[in-house]
């Protein structure tokens, strides 16, 4: 009995920890590769069906999925430009260091298939000395929930890389702040702490 | 058993939850913006232990809020008399997965209730009613905000979550402190005399440190009033707390047997007493610190 209770406080604790998901957001990169130099990659987002109707009901004043340049900015201002300090959810792990980015460009908003879509670019002009990168995108905070897109997650520019896969890497040191971690149908739930990463090798 | 308990809470007070829980995606406003440097270099993150629990249950969260919002859609339009029944069923649901998830003031309940003396019943009572100010909190704001037809939703949200939370950062602190207090009155041997009444003085406290608006809600809120069915988003919140408000009532029921059984196992008058009075200080401490930790961070932020 009183085991069962101790068991009972003890699984409150990681609830303690972080912030659970309240929003979900499904990622596609397109990158940029010169030579052995990462150029850019370019990030958009597809959001769920209640941030799309929150944005678009907020700053979409005729409510037509196209966004003004005006509306544009104003939805670059109030619901993009926070995430600089949350590094834009980008973490580039390049010659054995971790890279976030400090300034976004091209910042785009549009309704897609009735979906929310946020585009923007990113430049990174770096120097790929050990002939792989990889990048993951996720938030510490864990109130988004991000997966790379089921369908062509993933779109290469310049120099074709020799090899790239998506996974949860397990030697990697990134984590959701918390004992949490996500995975989708289909997908063995394998209950790690990592967020998915996609890695990329060079020949 | 002792040790356990004491392990326990030296756990639960060690842990620093200083997550903010407003979305990352929102301001109020940026400032001047300066030419930066294109990147920066971090320090690699600390790899952290793993859950199996959590993983499970963001999957699901992320399917569930998808059929929810096409349920609300359906139920809006009025075509399918059903799919009202089916949103309140998903949303029942939503609420049950969501407050298994971390946050909700799970910290404060078990504090509370491992700390006081309580029936079982007040338990319950709090946990259902913290769970209907967390969503019901939501309802009113995004109704409200609604009915004044006020077009920048999201935002204003924001805005009052922003006093909102050092609020309610500040009601749990000062609950702590007033357990604490109490614990070291019994210390210097006054009788405590509140444990005979079902109705208890903090849990008032509990439940007004519940009334920040639940992102969850407030998004179905948001969304059923795009959707041009307002009623059914109302339903669909009062389900979700339902589904929330079984979970906390579960937590603070939990809290309260596992406390009674304690105080059970122990024959000696002085012991007990003295139990009582360790538990009384643990969770004023485990209340205050969580409080004012939260605090601090809320505002330093």
């Amino acid at each position: 009995m009183i085991r069962r209770f101790v068991l009972v406080a003890f699984l409150c604790i990681p609830t303690l920890l972080a912030a659970h998901p309240h929003m979900f957001i499904d990622t596609r990169l397109k990158i940029g590769i010169e030579e052995n130099r990462l150029k850019q990659v370019e990030i958009t987002w597809y959001f769920d069906p209640m941030f799309s109707a929150s944005i678009v009901g907020d700053f979409d004043s005729d409510r037509n999925g196209v966004f003004t340049p005006e509306e544009t900015e104003a939805v670059r201002e109030y619901a993009f430009s926070n995430l600089k300090n949350y590094d834009y959810f980008t973490f580039l792990e390049l010659n054995g260091k971790t890279h976030v980015p400090r300034r976004i460009e091209n910042f785009k908003v549009f309704v897609e298939n009735r979906q929310l879509v946020y585009r923007f670019s990113i430049p990174f002009d770096l120097e790929i000395e050990e002939k792989k990168f990889a990048l993951a995108i996720y938030d510490e905070s864990y109130f988004c929930d991000i997966l790379f897109h089921e369908d062509s997650p993933v779109e290469f520019q310049g120099t074709r890389p020799a090899a790239w896969e998506i996974r949860e890497n397990k030697d990697m040191s990134i984590n959701y702040g918390g004992p949490v971690s996500v995975s989708r149908d289909g997908k063995e739930y394998s209950g790690t702490a990592y967020p998915q990463q996609l890695q990329v090798s060079l020949r | 058993m002792f040790r356990n308990l004491l392990i326990l809470l030296l756990l639960l007070a060690g842990i620093t939850a200083l997550f903010s829980q407003s979305n990352p995606f929102l301001s109020t406003g940026e400032g001047g913006s300066r030419e930066e440097p294109e990147t920066r270099v971090t320090a690699p993150a600390a790899p952290r232990p793993s859950n199996p629990v959590l993983t499970r249950i963001s999957a699901v969260q992320r399917r569930l809020q998808r059929s929810i919002s096409s349920a609300l859609e359906d139920a809006s339009s009025g075509k399918d008399p059903g799919a009202l029944f089916l949103v309140s069923g998903l949303a029942f649901l939503y609420g049950f997965i969501h407050a298994l998830g971390p946050g909700h003031r799970k910290t404060v309940l078990l504090g509370y209730f491992l700390g006081e003396k309580a029936r079982p019943a007040a338990g319950i009572i709090t946990g259902l009613l913290l769970a209907l100010a967390h969503a019901g909190s939501a309802l009113i704001l995004v109704g409200g905000l609604s009915w004044l037809a006020v077009n920048s939703m999201l935002i204003s949200i924001n805005r009052a979550e922003q006093y909102l939370y050092p609020a309610t950062y500040a009601i749990i602190s000062l609950l702590g402190i007033w357990m604490l207090v109490q614990g070291i009155r019994e210390f210097h041997g006054h009788e405590h005399g509140e444990s005979r009444h079902s109705i208890h003085p903090g849990t008032g406290g509990i439940i007004l440190s519940g009334l920040v608006p639940c992102p969850g809600a407030s998004a179905i809120m948001i969304f059923s009033i795009a959707s041009g069915g307002i009623w059914v988003g109302i339903i669909a919140v009062l389900a979700m707390s339902l589904g929330m408000g079984i979970v906390l009532a579960g937590i603070g029921l939990a809290s309260i047997l596992f406390r009674g059984r304690i105080a059970a196992l122990i024959r000696n008058e002085k012991a007990g007493r003295n139990l009582e009075l360790l538990l009384h200080l643990g969770g004023g401490i485990l209340i205050a610190g969580f409080g004012l930790l939260l605090l601090a961070g809320s505002l330093a932020g």
